[in-house]
């Protein structure tokens, strides 16, 4: 396994130091009492002067077993050196032991965790001062001297909070009432209002759900939903909403049990059916900031993670079963009362009913209808009492087969697979069989271990969820708050305080870590309020500089004095469009919120004939095609059309339709996440963007004459006034003196497009 | 203490280097290798395609080789799945590889490294290779993308420190094709050029004040578009054209229509195209997964070799069927197979490649790499010597910053080019 690591150069910082501070530092470095043998390993000097016989000393002494009492380090007090960790170390010290240019470990940068008064949390300005204090005081002794970006004016900073908040540029009205008004508040009165619209909702909810990877779309048996119609998106819809406190959220996530209809927040666990891995890595990647895909198999190459670490942290988290599962997954509750289950012959006949629409469908489409008589095409349908069967022939329209055999499928799929169960007090974990490391045996029972701190008691095996939930989300784990910290600041400024937010690191290794420390423990003192802390971030006067240009910088530790300069994402290019041709869009928000009762009314179906009339009693009230609140049975082709066409009608918020939107979908094409990993959206430009937005459907929906884009400009009495509007509502500002004269000779509607192909379109400056 | 601080979302973050396209090529290029094929149809089966159960059979072992059962193939001595019945026949055009390995058993470190031939680096994002051809190939079809791609795209490491320009062309759906690449009705050819050249001066102080490599790419994009909408051969993006009885060859699925709409690019001189096929990531019930997955392929690819032999097209394009990794020889109580990265199999096909054998072998639990390990590097370089990419051509991603071509490292790690199936 080793041949790469040591055909390659060994970088010391990134892969020797680690496991020095790790492994040997207590004894060996300023941090003992006394330092031991006369090996210190904490400057680069005292390394270089150490003699061969202490490395050969060092080599011998870290490969005996664990059982030897001369082994290093000490068995009581560390777990041994990983095989890879110890031929990491070899070849270093074989090939001289560089330690380029680190010159000393510099103890004094250990974490401290700061407290912040709750009071200083609430009081929105005093914490925004104390943040740009805290960076403008690090900036200052900056080399080479920071750009300072001059303030944004009104009607930009609007442009960028609305894209913040409510996830597109501001209608003619908003931005009116807000670049009018005169109070000298106005700016954090527009904060606190945009942060209670459903507009915040939609937007905070396609973050989340890129964070979640929340797909709706033919995922683990998952139906064809739409966000409306899926019982976990609705649920993180109504947190969302509800400004539900983030560290309350995730226990609720982590400990739910029941079906998605008596518990929604199950779509977290059902989100990695079948892979309890990817759940365990996902958590860690989402909740603690770590990396550890790669110790399921093996030691972490160049990470502190052994194998053992991987599967004692997966002890509290893989307990989870669900029904779908049942060869794998006895251990759950199955059969505990209140749950309804699918028999297997339920599933038979449901599946035998939809067979013979699904090939009528077939059929018709290839144009072969006439080869096959109607009689036998149905034959299937004598599964069915006599009754039923005629009932459900006279029902249906066949012309809208497609819709009833989606709507089977969706029902089936909320009785028959969606259920989660937490671990009984039965449930033993143990190493995967071929645990390749001295330390133990394939199959050993593994005891649970958390990746930072202190790992909480439990009594019994049911009580794993709950105490590592709660653990999960308390001070005794050192990462929580501070993954959020660095999530939400990203977010907000575009760049990270403390490393890629699937990948943090520490806030003493952070550029900032007084600045890091502070935003992490306002977190804390906001008591997990979402709102609260983005109305903090966003009332810096940091996030009011104009942006800076650089490249994307997860990767450097460097601070900035403002955002930067970033392109919009997929929704916002796509919500600030479609608000653009219906600047009612919102308010479809709300009023067509989920109904749930067909969920409901599935799911309490006493027998296969209540399951099927009662789809053909919704099939008659809705005439076969029910409002989208209405059904679940909403298939992907009904998006597919109601959106290539762009039907005015039909246009509604990323945040309302599949998650992700359909294969070639605007949204995709503009970075959408494909919810495949976390945080997986993306902002690059490529040449169909360009088609789209210069060829596509948008154009000649912004200029019809129902347009809002239409009305609002046929509301301004001047050609002058006209274009000034075309400017606001594309990029958000009036047109300079110099664009007035290169506009001159221009309609509005062709500055319209040459601005909807602009780059402070699509810029977020 | 982190060091694997390249975030998974390589795609998104890469930017974190300016792309400078530094060419250092020395004073006296040495010729490039004749060149045998003229374009590649680069097959990519996302989800770590299981070896055991597709081309590299242990029928002897019944420990690790499970319910599958193997067929004779037009290849003397070479056996595949029973799942593959059409492909089988077309076995004699191929050359399977079963003994390519790596060290990393995850997906998206997999994905990236069987792409680009490197793992990832702190800073870098390397290239494809489709971006790598886009960049020093040849092109026979000056007015169609050099590199198109239908697959999912998030993590797909594109163009890495290249260009945009030679990053992949994303379509979403081989149905759609390349959406609208026609000027509307409502609009003429002039009202597009005044109306990008106000865009353009409207833009201008922008784009010097934020002169950043996406700002730059934007400009560059909307040049090639423009292009693009007058190539005669757009009509080459839509898979409508083809009769009825090609879509039912081709098996009329996803990955069947999008081999087709690869086809009918290559036809017009298109020189890379890349289509993604999966899940196969079977860790529940393997075997029910393959086989459906194998019913999708196999119609699918074999009407391919077979179209591009007919045409005349086979002795100059090279069809790439390759994955992240294998499976697990070991199955698990649910009849699924894990990842595994020790040894699996990709395949070559047509242009340059010597047909009907299989190269390296693994042992006898299909485990390890018993005979000739092929790395992804070594397989990248096969593809690139097979088009004619120059070994002595490299790129840093910034000034100063290691040179890399599609052949390997400047100073360091090189493929070696698999000359036994040339």
């Amino acid at each position: 396994m080793l041949a790469t690591a040591a055909a390659e150069s060994i970088d010391f910082e990134k892969q020797i130091l680690p496991v020095l501070e790790h492994k040997c530092f207590d004894c060996h470095s300023s941090r003992a009492k006394s330092i031991k043998g006369d090996v210190r390993l904490d400057q680069a000097a005292a390394i270089r002067a150490l003699s061969k016989a202490k490395t050969d000393e060092m080599l011998r002494r870290t490969a005996l077993p664990a059982s030897d009492e001369d082994v290093m380090p000490p068995a009581k007090e560390h777990s041994p050196l990983s095989k890879i960790q110890r031929e990491m170390l070899t070849d270093w010290i074989v090939q001289g032991r560089s330690t380029g240019t680190w010159t000393a470990f510099d103890h004094a940068k250990k974490v401290t965790k700061l407290a912040v008064a709750s009071t200083e949390a609430a009081s929105v300005i005093a914490a925004a001062a104390k943040i740009d204090q805290l960076l403008e005081n690090k900036l200052r002794t900056a080399n080479p001297p920071p750009v300072v970006p001059a303030p944004l004016a009104d009607d930009l900073w609007l442009r960028r909070v609305s894209m913040d908040l409510i996830g597109r540029g501001p209608t003619a009205t908003e931005a009116a009432a807000f670049l009018n008004s005169k109070h000298p508040d106005k700016r954090a009165k527009l904060i606190d209002s945009l942060l209670a619209t459903e507009g915040h909702v939609s937007s905070a909810f396609n973050y989340w759900a890129d964070a979640l990877r929340l797909r709706t779309v033919n995922d683990n048996g998952r139906g064809a939903f739409t966000t409306k119609n899926d019982p976990f998106s609705n649920w993180l819809r109504d947190a969302l909403r509800g400004n539900k406190r983030y560290d309350a959220l995730v226990r609720e996530m982590l400990t739910s049990e029941g079906t998605e209809v008596s518990a929604p927040a199950i779509g977290f666990y059902l989100r990695d059916t079948g892979n309890p891995n990817a759940c365990t890595e996902n958590q860690a990647a989402l909740f603690l900031g770590e990396q550890i895909s790669c110790a399921a198999c093996h030691d972490h190459p160049y990470d502190q993670w052994t194998r053992k670490d991987y599967y004692s942290f997966a002890a509290y988290t893989t307990g989870i079963s669900d029904r779908k599962l049942s060869g794998k997954m006895k251990k759950g509750k199955a059969g505990a009362s209140g749950y309804r289950y699918l028999s297997e012959q339920d599933a038979k006949t449901i599946e035998q009913v939809k067979a013979p629409f699904n090939r009528y469908w077939d059929l018709s489409r290839s144009g072969k209808l006439d080869s096959v008589p109607m009689e036998e095409i149905f034959k299937p349908l004598e599964v069915l009492p006599a009754g039923l069967r005629e009932r459900m022939m006279k029902t249906v329209s066949l012309d809208r087969v497609r819709n009833w055999t989606t709507m089977i499928s969706s029902a089936r799929g909320l009785v028959g697979d969606n259920k989660v169960f937490l671990p009984t007090d039965q449930f033993v974990y143990r190493l995967p069989r071929d645990y390749q490391y001295a330390d133990a045996k394939g199959g050993d029972t593994v005891t649970p271990a958390v990746l930072f701190g202190t790992s909480p008691a439990y009594e019994k095996p049911s009580q794993l969820p709950f105490v590592y939930a709660y653990w999960l989300t308390s001070p005794q784990n050192p990462r929580f708050a501070l993954v959020l910290s660095n999530r939400l600041w990203k977010k907000t400024f575009g760049w990270p305080l403390c490393g890629p937010v699937a990948d943090v690191v520490d806030a003493a290794k952070s550029p900032c870590p007084e600045l890091t420390s502070y935003v992490e423990a306002l977190v804390i003192a906001c008591g997990y309020d979402l709102r609260q802390i983005q109305r903090i971030l966003l009332s810096t006067r940091a996030y009011a500089r104009g942006a800076i240009a650089e490249e994307t910088a997860d990767h450097l530790p460097r601070l900035f004095a403002a955002p930067l300069l970033r392109r919009l994402t997929g929704e916002q290019v796509w919500d600030s469009l479609v608000a653009l041709v219906d600047d009612t869009v919102d308010e479809k928000l709300t009023s067509e919120a989920a109904d749930t009762s067909f969920q409901s009314a599935v799911y309490n179906a006493k027998s296969i004939e209540d399951f099927f009339n009662y789809m053909l009693d919704r099939w008659v009230k809705f005439d076969g095609k029910p409002p989208r609140s209405a059904g679940i049975y909403e298939g992907m082709d009904d998006i597919k059309s109601k959106l290539g066409e762009i039907n005015p009608a039909g246009l509604i918020r990323a945040s309302e339709m599949s998650s992700p939107a359909p294969d070639g979908h605007f949204l995709g094409q503009f970075g959408q996440s494909n919810r495949l990993a976390i945080g997986n959206a993306w902002t690059l430009p490529t040449l169909p963007q360009a088609l789209t937005l210069m060829n596509g459907p948008i154009f000649e929906h912004l200029t019809k004459s129902d347009s809002s884009f239409s009305r609002a400009l046929a509301a301004q009495s001047s050609a002058e006034a006209k274009k000034r509007h075309v400017f606001q509502l594309l990029i958000g500002r009036q047109p300079s003196a110099k664009e007035q004269t290169l506009i001159a000779t221009h309609t509005p509607e062709q500055i319209a497009w040459s601005l909807i192909n602009s780059k402070q379109f699509l810029f977020l400056r | 203490m982190k060091t694997n601080d390249l975030s998974r979302r390589a795609f998104v973050t890469r930017l974190a280097s300016t792309c400078l396209g530094v060419t250092v090529a020395p004073a006296f290029a040495a010729p490039a290798a004749k060149a045998k094929a003229q374009r590649v149809i680069y097959l990519y089966l996302q989800g770590a395609m299981s070896h055991l159960d597709t081309f590299d059979l242990k029928p002897d072992n019944k420990e690790v080789q499970g319910p599958t059962t193997a067929i004779k193939t037009s290849a003397d001595g070479v056996i595949i799945t029973d799942k593959l019945p059409q492909l089988a026949k077309h076995m004699h055009h191929m050359a399977l590889i079963r003994s390519m390995n790596h060290k990393t058993a995850v997906h998206e470190i997999g994905q990236y490294l069987v792409h680009t031939g490197f793992k990832k680096q702190n800073g870098i994002v390397h290239p494809t290779l489709g971006a790598w051809n886009a960049r020093l190939g040849t092109h026979t079809n000056p007015s169609l993308p050099p590199y198109i791609y239908l697959g999912g795209f998030a993590q797909h490491p594109g163009c890495g420190f290249l260009d945009a320009r030679y990053g992949p062309v994303p379509l979403g759906s081989a149905e759609q094709g390349l959406p609208n690449s026609h000027l509307p009705a409502s609009r003429t050819q002039k009202e597009l050029t005044s109306g990008l050249d106000l865009t353009a001066s409207l833009d201008a102080e922008f784009s010097s004040a934020y002169n950043l490599r996406d700002i730059k790419a934007y400009t560059d994009l909307y040049t090639d578009a423009v292009r693009l909408m007058s190539s005669k051969d757009l009509d080459a993006f839509d898979i409508s054209k083809e009769p009825a009885a090609a879509h039912e060859n081709y098996g009329n699925t996803k990955v069947g229509k999008g081999l087709l709409l690869a086809r009918r690019l290559i036809e017009r001189g298109a020189s890379y195209v890349e289509i993604e096929h999966g899940n196969w990531d079977t860790h529940l019930k393997n075997h029910e997964g393959v086989a459906r997955l194998c019913g999708e392929l196999d119609p699918a690819l074999a009407s391919l070799l077979n179209d591009l032999q007919q045409r005349g097209l086979l002795d100059s394009t090279l069809v790439v069927l390759a994955s992240e990794f294998g499976r697990t020889p070991v199955l698990d109580e649910t009849g699924g197979r894990d990842h595994h990265s020790l040894a699996f199999t990709c395949a070559l096909a047509g242009a340059g490649i010597k047909g009907g054998q299989a190269y390296g072998k693994s042992d006898e639990r299909a485990h390890e790499v018993a005979e000739d390990p092929v790395s992804p590097l070594d397989f990248n370089a096969t593809i690139a010597h097979c088009l004619g990419l120059p070994q002595d051509k490299f790129l840093a991603p910034f000034p100063g910053g290691q040179e890399f071509g599609p052949f390997g490292k400047k100073t360091g790690e090189k493929g070696k080019v698999i000359s036994a199936i040339l």
